[in-house]
């Protein structure tokens, strides 16, 4: 197989670009900022996930699951929130698709 | 395309963090004392639309858990923050084996609707700061915000005080840039998804089945000790190739047997951290390993302990603040005034941030290195992820 990485010395973020990639942890996506996690990358993930699940319910927290989407409302009730997080927000605006006349 | 008749009458936000729609909630689930505390948490993903992305470190969608704790008392939600910090430090500390400074965040870089923010900073190999988990004490803004009240002992009505508190994906590329080599990643055995991989070296199918008898032994004595171990035995990749990729992968500790092994009742062990090799004997090979992979955790928190420690900088003027920053790199501990103006003004100067006010400074008096102005103890600074 060709590790080959640039070292660190030469070019650090580089590096680690190539590190990612190589050691098969994720990889970019179709959507541009928007990772893949692969399998190796992912059992890492789980690993850390049930080691602070524990640490979590021995310190006697639950856990539960709130919806993916929030109405905006609720963003611009407390000032200094909705100041933070406005700049990078994605808004639903739609629920539905329809063929164009054009196919697309 | 899209419908636009399939317009929704309230437009929706995919949630970059949930505190507005749980304290939405808890409006219905809180009325009297008897009800608190609340101590949930949520394993999710969120999405923030950042532009400048990279793998782990900064991705516009990332998986993350977010604590939201509801409390009656100030001193119990803030006890709370502080406790769930102590978790954090812990994690990173005993399981990814980075070492931490447990600090709080100045106003500027505090969460937004957050009275006080506690970070665990981690330095990068690079010199590089990166905050690696945060925990909020945020006083009774949300409550206020979404009107949860609650009846005291006393009969009295009072807002409820929160706490929230999260960790991501990112502590993934924290745990690369702390600990991988030019050969690859290292990864510290309590978080390995496999912390032994066995190869197998053979001419003939005969050596393999011989071999892979031995194998199944050492692996089952191996997984009685809660030890994580994989056995490739394919054929299809030779076992230079198989070592390679295990260097690059990051397994702790590689063991490879050969005919010459099997004859004489060895085996070779190979440590991903120094990458040193030798030949052990096969009985007791499991406690062995044992030993050595504990060996492994520790030296790699101390050897990142001693990089970040080396890289802790007092510097007592803003030339030698720039000098060390330039050329030293690593968290630059520094007289501040206290205001956000000065440290903005450095941020634009120097490109550092306020990376922490340690909680463990010392009261120190001293001038801020960029205005002169008297200060009472040293706080960091570093450029960072």
């Amino acid at each position: 197989m060709s590790k080959n990485l640039t070292t660190r010395s030469e070019d650090y973020s580089k590096w680690y670009n190539e590190l990612v990639i190589k050691a098969d942890l994720a990889e970019n996506s179709a959507v541009r900022g928007m990772m893949v996690i692969k399998p190796y990358g992912y059992a890492i993930w789980e690993k850390m996930q049930a080691e602070l699940d524990r640490m979590f319910k021995e310190t006697g927290h639950q856990n539960l699951y709130f919806p993916l989407l929030i109405p905006k409302s609720f963003f611009s009730k407390e000032a200094s929130h909705v100041e933070g997080f406005a700049k990078e927000c994605a808004v639903v605006t739609h629920y539905r698709l329809k063929n164009a006349e054009d196919g697309s | 395309m899209v419908d636009e008749t399939a317009k929704l009458e309230e437009e929706l936000i995919i949630r970059p963090t949930s505190e507005t729609i749980i304290w939405d909630s808890y409006r219905s689930w809180i009325q009297s004392y008897r009800d608190l505390p609340l101590l949930y948490n949520q394993w999710a993903n969120v999405v923030r639309w950042e532009m400048r992305t990279r793998l782990f470190l900064r991705t516009a969608e990332f998986l993350w858990q977010e604590g939201h704790t509801a409390h009656a008392t100030a001193q119990e939600a803030l006890a709370e923050a502080q406790k769930m910090h102590e978790v954090y430090t812990r994690f990173a500390e005993d399981f990814m084996a980075i070492p931490i400074i447990k600090g709080a965040k100045s106003e500027n870089e505090r969460f937004a609707g957050a009275l006080e923010t506690f970070t665990i900073e981690a330095l990068m190999q690079d010199g590089k700061a990166l905050q690696a988990g945060t925990s909020h004490f945020l006083g009774q803004n949300f409550a206020k915000a979404f009107d949860v009240k609650f009846a005291s002992k006393e009969g009295t009505l009072d807002y409820v005080w929160a706490t929230s508190w999260g960790v991501t994906t990112r502590l993934i590329g924290a745990l690369i840039m702390t600990h991988s080599d030019d050969n690859g990643l290292v990864l510290p055995p309590n978080l390995a998804p496999y912390q032994v991989v066995i190869v197998p070296i053979y001419k003939s199918e005969e050596e393999l089945s011989a071999i892979s008898v031995k194998v199944a032994e050492i692996s089952k004595a191996l997984r009685n000790l809660g030890i994580s171990v994989k056995y490739d035995d394919r054929t299809t990749q030779k076992p230079g190739w198989k070592f390679a990729e295990y260097e690059l992968k990051g397994v702790p500790v590689r063991l490879a047997m050969g005919p010459r092994d099997l004859e004489n009742g060895t085996i070779e062990i190979a440590r991903r951290d120094t990458l040193e090799k030798q030949n052990v004997s096969q009985d007791g090979i499991e406690k062995f390993v044992e030993k050595l992979l504990a060996e492994i955790q520790n030296n790699l928190f101390d050897k990142a302990k001693k990089f970040r420690d080396e890289h802790i900088t007092e510097v007592n003027s803003f030339e030698e603040f720039k000098n060390v920053l330039e050329h030293k790199t690593g968290f630059i501990s520094a007289h501040w005034d206290g205001t956000s103006e000065t440290e903005q003004k450095i941020k634009e100067l120097t490109k550092a941030t306020l990376r922490c006010i340690p909680l463990d400074a010392k009261e120190e008096a001293g001038v801020c290195v960029l205005t002169g102005k008297p200060s009472t103890k040293r706080v960091l600074f570093a450029k960072a992820y």
